[in-house]
């Protein structure tokens, strides 16, 4: 019985772990979608200072959780998203409206496929 | 470089421990199914080594989960005798009062050559002096060759089974003869 107690902790660790990692991910991804959005809407409404503070909020966020981001993430992911996320700021000073709508569409699409590949769906599975 | 090495340690504490949780075995003497544990723990150990860019966590859940599930089936295996005949099976009879039940060859798809590759590991020559030879579910031959031992006294529930089905079998070949 005292091995079936381990392999009781064994599944606790398991799904702690993973529900740690799931929501973690998946919270913090909708945060960040909103906040591109949020951003995207500024830039397209010609509000460039709103747009790079929206852009320099994102930046600091996703530097302040990058190690956690690493420990739940591939880090050629997060290490892709942080990129993005610095081009946004870039852009915004410089005034590239269009490089910065693609650079915020592409990390708004990295962060939700990163979302979905944590989410228990049947293509996930198989 | 450094990450390599901690992760080397991490990995090799935590599958030191994963295979001491499930138990010592020798990998001759493993069933199917703790043999393809033991291959899918170790490969799935060396992703994070191979690729620093994959979490740790990506192995260590997968790992906890698989000693998890292996201890639990064992624990089943220990209370249910039917559920060790799914998951492992159980041993076949294949000589019988030194005859060799062709039949039940043909089932293991073993050949007589093997066969008596198995009886010269046991230093036999052939299977006269056999009274039974029993394929154990890990693939090895048992011999015993007690004379005229009887079905009674032999205290294994999964062999007793085998060689009353063995007998069943026999019965119904000499009715129809």
């Amino acid at each position: 019985m005292k091995r079936g107690w381990i392999a009781v902790i064994m599944i606790a660790l398991s799904l702690a772990f993973g529900g740690m990692d799931y929501y973690y991910v998946t919270s913090n991804a909708d945060i960040y979608a909103g906040m591109l959005t949020e951003a995207q809407e500024k830039m397209e409404q010609s509000e460039i200072t709103e747009a790079e503070s929206v852009a320099q909020r994102l930046d600091y966020r996703f530097r302040s959780q990058k190690g956690l981001m690493n420990i739940f993430m591939h880090h050629s992911e997060s290490g892709g998203i942080s990129c993005d996320l610095a081009m946004l700021e870039m852009y915004a000073r410089t005034g590239g409206t269009e490089e910065f709508l693609a650079t915020a569409a592409r990390a708004k699409r990295e962060i939700m496929t990163m979302k979905n590949s944590k989410i228990l769906r049947w293509e996930n599975i198989f | 470089m450094l990450t390599i090495i901690i992760r080397t340690i991490l990995i090799y504490i935590i599958v030191t421990a994963a295979i001491r949780i499930m138990g010592k075995r020798q990998v001759s003497d493993m069933q199917t199914s703790e043999l393809v544990i033991t291959f899918i723990i170790s490969q799935t150990a060396t992703l994070p080594l191979e690729d620093a860019d994959r979490p740790l966590l990506n192995s260590l859940i997968p790992i906890m989960m698989i000693v998890a599930i292996e201890l639990i089936v064992s624990l089943i295996m220990m209370k249910s005798r039917r559920f060790r005949s799914i998951i492992c099976g159980h041993p076949i009879v294949v000589i019988k009062d030194g005859k060799i039940i062709e039949s039940q060859l043909k089932k293991l798809r073993i050949s007589y050559e093997d066969l008596y590759s198995l009886l010269r590991e046991k230093d036999l020559s052939d299977e006269k002096s056999v009274q039974y030879g029993i394929i154990e579910p890990n693939g090895t031959l048992s011999i015993l060759s007690s004379k005229d031992m009887t079905t009674d006294e032999i205290s294994s529930e999964d062999l007793k089974d085998e060689l009353n089905d063995i007998k069943q079998d026999e019965n119904q070949e000499g009715e129809t003869e």
